[in-house]
C-alpha cells in the first residue's frame, strides 16, 4: 500500500472498468475504486496499472473477472493472512473473500478498509455496536489505535472471539505504564508493575481472564465492571450490589450467620464473612480487607488500608495461621480465629 | 512488541506457584469417591469407573454457570463414548427444578448429582464456581477449572487429554498461551513487496519488478529474497554486473540460497547490455 499519484489514473480507469464488468465477490461489498480524490492508500498491485495482476485481462477498458478465487489472489502476496485462516478460530468474512473488508484498489481508511473499523465492524456486529455505543463508561481502546484490532484480529485467531492473545496479555499491553487515565479521568494503575509486586494474584488473573470482571467494550459500571460492585469503601450490604463479586463467589458464604463449608474464614462455625460484610449501614465492601487484583499476603488480603484525607495507610498486620489467622490494631483490636475451635474474645 | 513480549514473560515468571486447585484439594491429590443423591433418583457416584471422571459444580441462577455448562456440553459431545464420564453437581441448597432446567437448556447431557448440606462443597473448599474437577483413572485430581470467559472449552479439553495422556504437559502449556495472533510480522510488507515483484517479473515487465524489489529493500534491507528479486529484474534488463551484485549481497545474506546462486552463475561472464 502506498499514497495515490497523478501517475494511477490509468489504473484507476482499469479498475473502475473491471468493477464494472465482474461480478461483485459478495452482495453488497464495496469494492468498486474510488475518485481520486477521495483515495488517501492505495492497493500497491492496483498502482502498478497492470490489471491483468489480478484480472484476467490487462484491457484497463474491459480487464474482466478476477483471474481466480479472490482469497487466492490476495494470499499471493499475503501470504500471512493464509497462515491466519488455517488457525482455530477463523472470521468468515474474511474466510468468504477478503474484499467483504478490504477495497482491492485504494480506499480513504487505512489498510484498505471499506469503512471506518468501527462501523465497519458494527455493521455486522451490531450488538456489540450498540453497546459500544450506550455504554456510560467508554475503554479507550475501542475508540483509539487500530479500535477493534487491538484486540481482535479480523482474520483468525488461535484464541475464541478472535483476540489477539489471551485478555490478561492483551490488557497488559496498554495496562502497564504511569499515568493513564480512564474515560472519567480517574487514574489507573500500573497492573503490570502491580502484579510484579504483589505474588498473590486473583483466580481470574491467574486464568489470564481479566474479562471476567471487565467488559472491555464499555459497561454500565465504573471500571468497566461486568456487574454490580458498592463504589465506596463502606456499603450497606445487599446480594444485588456484589453481581460482579457473585459471579463466581457463593453469595450464601456472605449472608449465612453461621457455617461449616462455605469459608474458612470463621471462628468455629461464626462466619467472619458475614460479621464484616453484612451490615446495613458501614458494611465493609470487599475492598476493605483484599487487593482484588493481587496481594503479598495470601487470600488476596492487603497490607493496609488508606484512611483520612491524605490516605495514611494503616495495616492490618494479617498473620495466617494452619486453621485461621488474625488481624491487628487497624479496625479493631487484635482478633484471632480458628475455623475448627473457638478463639474467644473478650466482649466489648 | 519485543519489549512487551518480554515483559509479558518476565510476568510469567513472577506469576503464583502454586497450582489453581480447591481451597482443600490440591491438583495431585486422591479424591475419595462417594455416592450422591441423583436428581433423576436414586444415587450415582461422583467419579465411578472411568479413564477420567469430570465434574463440574454449579449453581442456579448465574449466568457463568450457564455459560460453563454450555461449554462443556461441547466437550461432553468430543469425548461422547470414550470412557470419560462427566457429573453435573449443584448443592441442595440450590432450587433442584431450576438446576434441572439449567442443565437442559445447556444442552449438556451428564447426569445432575446434589450436593446434600454441601458436605462435597466442603470437603473440597470450593471457593469459586462454576467449577470443573477433572480426576484421572487413579482417582487423583488430575485438573482444577473455574469459569474462565474465554478459551474455557478448549482449556478444559486440554486438561482431560492430559489426563488420559493423549498429550504432554508441554503442548498444554501451548493451549494456556497460544502464539499471538497478529497479522503481519515485520517483514511482511517487503515479502509482499517481492510477491508483486515475482508477478510482474512473470508477466515480463522487468523494470516494474525492480522497482518492486527496491521498494522491498527500502523496507527491510536484508530481506535476501527481495536482493534475489533485483538481481533477477536486472538480469533480464540486461544488467548484469549489477544484477551479480544482487545476487552476490542475497548469498552474503543467506550462503546456500539457491535462486541467489543460479542468478549469479546466470550472470557470470556477462556485461551489460
Amino acid at each position: 500500500m502506498v499514497s495515490p499519484r497523478p501517475a494511477r489514473r490509468l489504473a484507476l480507469a482499469c479498475a473502475v472498468a473491471a468493477a464494472l464488468a465482474a461480478e461483485p465477490a459478495r452482495a453488497g461489498s464495496a469494492v468498486a475504486p474510488l475518485r481520486p480524490s477521495e483515495v488517501t492508500s492505495v492497493h500497491a498491485a492496483y498502482e502498478t496499472g497492470d490489471c491483468a495482476l489480478c484480472h484476467v485481462r490487462n484491457d484497463p477498458k474491459n480487464p474482466g473477472k478476477p483471474s481466480g478465487p479472490v482469497n487466492e489472489l490476495c494470499f499471493g502476496c499475503h501470504d500471512e493472512v493464509r497462515d491466519l485462516l488455517k488457525r482455530e478460530v477463523v472470521h468468515w468474512a474474511a474466510a468468504d473473500a477478503c474484499t467483504n473488508c478490504h477495497n482491492p484498489h485504494g480506499s480513504k481508511q487505512p489498510k484498505l478498509l471499506v469503512d471506518e473499523t468501527v462501523a465497519l465492524c458494527t455493521s455486522c456486529h451490531s450488538d456489540v455496536g450498540e453497546h459500544v455505543a450506550s455504554a456510560r463508561v467508554k475503554h479507550g481502546a475501542v475508540t483509539t489505535g487500530a479500535k477493534c484490532a487491538n484486540c481482535h484480529n479480523p482474520h483468525g485467531s488461535s484464541v475464541e472471539k478472535l483476540l489477539v492473545a489471551y485478555p490478561f496479555d492483551l490488557c497488559l499491553g496498554c495496562h502497564s505504564k504511569e499515568g493513564m487515565r480512564s474515560a472519567d479521568g480517574r487514574s489507573l494503575a500500573n497492573m503490570k508493575e502491580w502484579l510484579a509486586q504483589n505474588p498473590d494474584w486473583h483466580a481470574p488473573i491467574k486464568a489470564k481472564d481479566c474479562s471476567a470482571c471487565h467488559r472491555p467494550h464499555g459497561s454500565a459500571n465504573f471500571r468497566l465492571l461486568v456487574a454490580t460492585y458498592p463504589e465506596k469503601f463502606y456499603a450497606p450490604y445487599a446480594t444485588e450490589t456484589y453481581r460482579l463479586c457473585f459471579g463466581c463467589h457463593n453469595e450464601r458464604a456472605f449472608r449465612a450467620p453461621e457455617t461449616t463449608t462455605l469459608t474458612n474464614f470463621r471462628n468455629g462455625a461464626k462466619n467472619l464473612h458475614f460479621v464484616h460484610v453484612n451490615k446495613e449501614d458501614r458494611g465493609r465492601t470487599c475492598r476493605a480487607c483484599h487487593e482484588v487484583h493481587a496481594s503479598k499476603q495470601s487470600h488476596h488480603i492487603r497490607e493496609g488500608v488508606p484512611y483520612g484525607p491524605k490516605g495514611w495507610i494503616l495495616r492490618l498486620n494479617y498473620v495466617k495461621t494452619a486453621r485461621g489467622g488474625s488481624c491487628a490494631k487497624t479496625c479493631h483490636e487484635t482478633r484471632s480465629y480458628d475455623n475448627q475451635t473457638v478463639v474467644a474474645h473478650p466482649a466489648k | 512488541m519485543h519489549a512487551l513480549l518480554a515483559s509479558i514473560l518476565a510476568l510469567g515468571a513472577l506469576a503464583p506457584g502454586r497450582t489453581p486447585a480447591f481451597a482443600n484439594l490440591a491438583v495431585g491429590d486422591p479424591l475419595r469417591d462417594r455416592d450422591l443423591a441423583a436428581a433423576a433418583g436414586g444415587k450415582a457416584p461422583l467419579l465411578g469407573d472411568a479413564r477420567a471422571s469430570v465434574f463440574v459444580i454449579f449453581r442456579t441462577a448465574s449466568e457463568n454457570s450457564l455459560a460453563a455448562l454450555r461449554e462443556l456440553s461441547f466437550v461432553e459431545r468430543d469425548y461422547a463414548g470414550k470412557g470419560v464420564r462427566f457429573v453435573a453437581v449443584v448443592s441442595d441448597a440450590d432450587d433442584l427444578e431450576e438446576a434441572k432446567a439449567l442443565l437442559r437448556s445447556s444442552g449438556a447431557k451428564m447426569p445432575l448429582l446434589v450436593d446434600r448440606a454441601d458436605a462435597l462443597y466442603g470437603e473440597l473448599g470450593v471457593r469459586m464456581h462454576p467449577v470443573v474437577g477433572v480426576v484421572d483413572a487413579r482417582r487423583r485430581l488430575a485438573a482444577y477449572e473455574h469459569f474462565r470467559k474465554v478459551g474455557f472449552r478448549r482449556i478444559v479439553r486440554g486438561r482431560i487429554q492430559v489426563a488420559l495422556g493423549e498429550v504432554s504437559a508441554a503442548e498444554m502449556e501451548k493451549v494456556l498461551a497460544p502464539a499471538e495472533s497478529r497479522t503481519g510480522d515485520a517483514l511482511a510488507p517487503a515479502r509482499r513487496q517481492v510477491a508483486l515483484g515475482r508477478m510482474e517479473l512473470a508477466r515480463g515487465d522487468a523494470k516494474k519488478a525492480e522497482e518492486s524489489a527496491r521498494r522491498g529493500l527500502a523496507l527491510a534491507p536484508a530481506h535476501a529474497p527481495a536482493h534475489v528479486l533485483l538481481g533477477k529484474a536486472l538480469a533480464r534488463q540486461g544488467r548484469c554486473p549489477e544484477a551479480r551484485a544482487a545476487f552476490e549481497e542475497a548469498l552474503r545474506i543467506v550462503p546456500a540460497d539457491p535462486e541467489a546462486g543460479e542468478g549469479l552463475r546466470g550472470c557470470s561472464g556477462k556485461q551489460d547490455r
